[in-house]
């Protein structure tokens, strides 16, 4: 099913591609012909666009994996008492809303324009999403499970694992999911902005360069980085579930 | 396993939920609480459960005061189960002996004996939503034997269910809990359920609860549609809906 989907879009993205390219509708500079963006693909380096991919979905998933660490503790912590969350769910929620990659100059002057920035980039951008998502989803935990639990005789840290974490494990994942994209997305912009490797950088260079057909290669190459990565998350996720839910 | 309440108040800051209740409840005996809903009948079970301070006055079991839950020695059915959702029947039943840190083979096999001993032999796998109302009540009635408890508290246990269901699985806890020589306190407000499930009954008065009566049922316990059943279930009647004296 899911399968079906994902090629029924492809197939449709392909086909307006090859219709607006073939027939002249566009500027092949502009949207280059989809033979040609093949061909760049295929001329590509196997092993500079492998080492541009693993750079960058290092980034991400070292910025992703520090900012869950802090967020989901922190989201259990603050959802889980009254007085914690009405202080502070609003204050991440409007944090949240700032667009922090104005922050990028600032990181990267401290930070230097290597992975560090980067990762750290990616982590503030990933920690608000998950944060929020879990203080909500724990909020969402039914008290009736948690008297009944207790009533069995659960410590207060039996009462978060056994019922606080599996009940919330939804919403925190929805939130991990949110998190991950935003962490990659901002990596690549990180690495756009400034930089000499990574997805992001090769995008920059071969924008500069008017080779819109290399520029092409690295958006598709970019587009399948997502589905792969996507689809480890989904595995990875379902794995935690099935875990920690049973 | 005996139960001694002296005094009991109970509030919810300015709501007083019960004033001064007074009852006993001797080993292997079968209590009934009935009063109108919304009379603190609840409360009164959440304090013998350790679930709720009381405000005055105070509880023993078997000589020691409660303050807190005592899960070896109190199980507790709740009026809306609180079956957890993510855990399929087996593994519901099988928290108290998580909690006590039974290994998982044997926490396996109590389980699957007991759901065999409410009739659910064949639904082990299958998790609450999957499950009718009244396999859910069979299954929370078998969570509760899990905890090998002598006390047995249940909260309107049957209430969401038809009057068949109703009927037959309240024959079937009787049996169940008086082979166990288990000793029940049970939260109704269904005169007949009361009148054919009790050794006494406790009869609550309207907010805040207090003790009307306490009604001794004729052993052997007069059968549904009897003349004795007609006159006990009158009795109550008269005393749930006398009109206070002005
Ligand atoms: N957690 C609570 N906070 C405030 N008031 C409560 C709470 N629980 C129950 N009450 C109130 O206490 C009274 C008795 O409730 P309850 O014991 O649930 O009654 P019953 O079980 O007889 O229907 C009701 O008026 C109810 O609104
Ligand atoms: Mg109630």
């Amino acid at each position: 099913m899911k399968a079906a989907a994902y090629a029924t879009v492809t197939a449709v993205t392909l086909l307006a591609w090859w219709l607006l390219t073939a027939t002249g509708a566009t500027n092949p500079l502009i949207l280059p012909p989809l033979d040609e963006v093949a061909a760049a693909v295929k001329a590509q380096d196997p092993a500079t666009w492998v080492a541009a991919m693993a750079v960058t979905t290092v980034r991400a998933t070292i910025g992703f994996a520090v900012a869950t660490v802090l967020a989901v503790p922190l989201g259990v912590l603050i959802g889980r008492s009254e007085t914690l969350n009405r202080a502070y769910e609003p204050l991440l929620a409007t944090i949240a809303a700032v667009p922090l990659v104005v922050l990028y100059p600032v990181l990267a002057a401290t930070l230097g324009l290597g992975t560090a920035s980067k990762v750290a980039l990616g982590g503030l951008y990933a920690f608000f999403p998950i944060a929020i998502a879990t203080i909500r989803a724990v909020r969402q935990t039914d008290p009736g499970l948690l008297t009944a639990m207790r009533s069995m005789g659960a410590s207060r840290a039996r009462l978060i694992s056994a019922v606080v974490v599996p009940s919330a494990l939804p919403g925190i994942v929805a939130g991990l999911r949110v998190g991950f994209g935003l962490a990659l997305v901002t990596v690549i912009a990180g690495e756009f902005i400034a930089g000499d490797d990574g997805v992001g950088y090769q995008l920059a260079a071969s924008s500069q360069g008017y080779q819109s057909a290399d520029l092409f290669a690295w958006v598709v190459l970019a587009v399948a980085l997502t589905i792969v990565v996507n689809t480890v998350f989904t595995f990875l996720a379902t794995t935690l579930e099935r875990t920690l839910r049973r | 396993m005996r139960i001694a309440v002296t005094d009991l108040d109970l509030r919810y800051g300015d709501l007083l939920a019960a004033e001064k209740i007074t009852f006993d409840v001797r080993p292997g005996e079968f209590v009934s609480l009935i009063g109108p809903s919304g009379c603190g009948k609840s409360s009164v079970l959440r304090a013998l459960g350790g679930l709720q301070p009381p405000a005055g006055g105070e509880i023993t079991v078997d000589g020691d005061r409660v303050r807190g839950p005592l899960p070896a020695r109190i199980a507790y059915v709740f009026q809306d189960l609180a079956l957890f959702p993510w855990r399929s029947a087996r593994r519901n039943v099988e928290v108290p002996l998580e909690l006590r840190g039974v290994p998982r083979r044997q926490r396996r096999a109590r389980a699957d004996e007991l759901l065999a001993k409410v009739g659910l032999a064949d639904a082990a796998d299958q998790h609450p939503a999957q499950l009718s109302g009244g396999m859910r009540q069979r299954v929370a009635i078998a969570r509760a034997l899990a905890s090998d408890a002598g006390i047995l508290l249940l909260d309107e246990p049957f209430a969401a269910l038809d009057e068949q269901t109703r009927l037959r699985l309240g024959a079937e806890l009787l049996r169940l809990l008086e082979e166990e020589g288990k000793t029940v306190v049970f939260v109704t407000h269904s005169l007949q359920e009361a009148a054919y499930l009790s050794d006494r009954i406790v009869v609550l008065s309207p907010r805040p609860a207090t003790v009307k009566e306490i009604l001794t049922v004729p052993r052997p316990r007069p059968k549904i549609g009897s003349d004795e059943f007609h006159r006990l279930h009158a009795r109550l009647t008269d005393l749930l809906f006398e009109v206070e004296p002005a």
